[in-house]
């Protein structure tokens, strides 16, 4: 089902054009990565989605149609920056969040111990937000984003400020997530994580939409001619198709010349008795192609 | 109006549990009760409760009988008469009494009255010789004749078109919107104070931004509005029955009559002006709340116009002496002052009906428009962070 239909969307504040004509779209259980340079219009284009802000020109389809107050208790919202009520208890806190997303004091009760047991908050709950760590604070954040259930989810840098172990669980729960049927939005900065999570990229730069698709096409797209290799001896140089050879830390880095296949190179290191640990077309990182992108130096691969 | 219900409730009770609130709520009522306490302390320590003496040499005062007066804050004490002076004298230097007062015999002429006193002889003394004298001189006349003279006249003020009239005496009709305006600008400053606070702070610890994809910014500034308003009105609450059971005790104990009575008009007049007086500078509060960066910049802005709400009160004199100056009546019409202008002129002279009806259309007319600005400003500014947004903005702004 597809929960988000962007088409062509406009913003602009003053002279300044924040979303210069965006257009994706989102299906249930999908999670779409958002990516794109500080000031690229991700949040603008995120404020849109959430009726924060209206487009100048172009539609935003939100479930099915566009977007309007009954909506907002069916969206999950985690912003870059955390938002809680600093003075008061974790528990009242999160207990108002929810009730404002429409849950019932008995559901809201439920979920909440479920989630501070999860993310192991329970001893925290009658603590003050102020006196929460940082970390604390971003996972409590993470409760109000996803307690009621809700069929859209928009998380900003959702692992910023957490630990390994606790980012694991954030992944777990997006996972768990995306299988329950939940589109998600995730924009990040960290590519490892989006690479791990996301079906889709949308990388977006000074408004407009740089690269869209699933993350494998993009890297086959930007694939660059080159092999991984792992030996037990140093590779010769004279390997037909190879133009010249690389040490690198623990592999060497073969770059074939134009128009040469990595299976006629494989071919000819197995002829010649190479004994091979690991062969691996290089593919690019999803960080190496951002900065492709955004420097403008990849548009053309 | 579910969700509007819901922020006003976190809105409510966020801050009557505070203990700035109760602290602010209990600590007035205390410091009254308080100072009222020290000054009954201070006077009955000062005052003398030994009887005070007389001796009547002018012969005006023999078939006199001392009168008990009725109780006041000091306390009464007896009044007692001698056969001469040596008598007088040996009572006092025997402090059976606190003073001598020597009736001379051209007393009639001249009021003279010689008194003895080891040390300065307390008020209440010389307040029930005082009463003493006038009713024994009086004592021969028609008792209505008494009353008169001794509680003197009531004059009554009466516009040409019989549409007004004042006692001289009825203290309370000027008193009224004195009082009345002076809780307006308690009320409003301590809710727009707390509502002020409120989007500041939701503001820069972007709580706004989270709470502004459950509700509409429309209905996240109507319930912080009546959220905080409903804070202002309750500490008022407990403010008026504290009073309440002050001026009760005060009536119980001296049996005069310390409740005013209000007229229909009067608190027509207040609710007309002063419903759209606090959505007035509730809007504006919220305006300033989510156009500055900080809570310092916002006390600031907001004295433009919290300072124009008191401008009555510099300005009494010549609203009670020339109701009918311009200055007064630009004071009674201009929304920020109206409040508590109105009612003043209103209770001291006939004020024509269109510039009571100016008053009450302009200032509704500013509280619509402020709200509205207000909704806008609310929708532009809850998202700029550090970066204050100036008028221009707001008013160029689209609905979002």
């Amino acid at each position: 089902m597809q929960v988000v239909q962007v088409e062509n969307i406009t913003k602009s504040f003053g002279n300044l054009r924040a979303v210069d004509g965006i257009s994706f779209s989102l299906q249930s259980g999908e999670i779409l990565g958002l990516i794109g340079p500080n000031g690229a219009g991700k949040t603008t284009t995120i404020r849109m989605l959430l009726d924060i802000f209206k487009p100048d020109s172009g539609n935003v389809a939100v479930l099915g149609g566009p977007m309007d107050e009954s909506k907002k208790d069916l969206i999950g919202y985690l912003p870059e920056e955390r938002g809680l009520y600093q003075d008061i208890s974790l528990e009242k806190c999160l207990t108002y969040l929810a009730s404002i997303k429409g849950m019932s004091t008995t559901l809201i009760e439920e979920r909440l111990g479920f989630y501070l047991e999860r993310f192991d908050l329970t001893e925290y709950r009658k603590r003050k937000v102020k006196d929460l760590s940082k970390g604390m604070q971003q996972k409590a954040q993470i409760i109000a984003t996803f307690i009621h259930q809700p069929r859209l989810v928009i998380v900003d840098e959702p692992f910023s400020a957490l630990d390994p172990v606790n980012t694991q669980i954030v992944k777990d729960l997006l996972r768990e997530e995306k299988t329950r049927g939940t589109a998600i939005i995730m924009s990040t900065h960290q590519m490892n994580q989006a690479e791990e999570l996301c079906d889709r990229i949308l990388l977006v730069n000074k408004g407009k939409v740089m690269l869209s698709g699933p993350i494998d096409q993009l890297r086959r797209q930007f694939a660059r001619p080159e092999i991984l290799i792992k030996s037990s001896a140093p590779l010769p140089q004279d390997i037909p198709g190879v133009d010249r050879i690389q040490t690198e830390n623990h592999h060497q880095r073969a770059f074939l010349e134009q128009g040469a296949s990595p299976q006629d190179v494989l071919s000819e290191m197995v002829r010649r008795g190479i004994i091979l640990e690991q062969f691996e077309i290089a593919q690019p990182t999803l960080d190496e192609i951002f900065i492709q992108v955004v420097t403008g130096s990849g548009l053309d691969a | 109006m579910k969700k509007i219900w819901l922020i006003f409730k976190y809105e409510y009770i966020r801050r009557v549990k505070t203990r700035g609130f109760i602290f602010a709520v209990l600590s007035m009522p205390l410091l009254v009760v308080l100072a009222i306490l020290m000054a009954v302390i201070s006077v009955s320590l000062q005052t003398n409760k030994l009887p005070a003496g007389y001796v009547d040499l002018s012969g005006n005062f023999a078939e006199a009988v001392t009168q008990e007066t009725s109780p006041n804050l000091i306390g009464d004490i007896d009044l007692i008469a001698f056969p001469d002076v040596s008598a007088g004298q040996d009572a006092l230097a025997e402090d059976q009494i606190q003073a001598l007062f020597v009736i001379q015999p051209d007393y009639l002429q001249s009021g003279a009255i010689i008194a003895y006193a080891n040390e300065r002889p307390s008020d209440n003394a010389y307040e029930h010789m005082q009463d003493f004298l006038q009713t024994s001189l009086l004592s021969g006349e028609d008792t209505a004749v008494q009353q008169r003279i001794t509680r003197g006249s009531n004059i009554t003020v009466r516009s040409l078109d019989g549409t007004l009239q004042a006692s001289m005496r009825d203290w309370f009709v000027v008193l009224f919107p004195f009082l009345t305006g002076l809780i307006f600008i308690i009320v409003i400053n301590i809710s727009g104070g707390y509502l002020l606070q409120s989007v500041v702070d939701e503001k820069e610890n972007r709580t706004m931004e989270v709470v502004v994809t459950s509700v509409s910014p429309e209905q996240l500034m109507t319930g912080k509005i009546l959220g905080n308003l409903g804070v202002g009105l309750t500490q008022l609450l407990i403010w008026l029955l504290f009073a309440g059971i002050g001026l009760a005790g005060m009536q119980a104990i001296y049996r005069v009559d310390f409740f005013p009575a209000l007229t229909l008009d009067q608190i027509a007049l207040f609710l007309g002006l002063i419903l759209p007086g606090f959505i007035l500078i509730a809007a504006l509060m919220t305006l300033v709340g989510v156009s500055v960066t900080d809570m310092r910049e916002a006390q600031q802005v907001s004295m433009l116009f919290t300072l124009p709400m008191v401008a009555p009160y510099w300005f009494a004199g010549a609203l009670l002496q020339h109701p009918g100056h311009p200055l007064s009546i630009i004071l009674s019409i201009f929304p920020l002052t109206a409040v508590v202008s109105m009612p003043l002129r209103t209770s001291i002279s006939s004020v024509p009906a269109w510039q009571i009806l100016a008053a009450a259309v302009l200032t509704w007319a500013s509280a619509l428009a402020a709200l509205k600005l207000a909704a806008r400003g609310f929708r532009r500014g809850m998202l700029q962070y550090q970066r204050r947004i100036h008028l221009k903005e707001i008013l160029r702004a689209k609905k979002s």
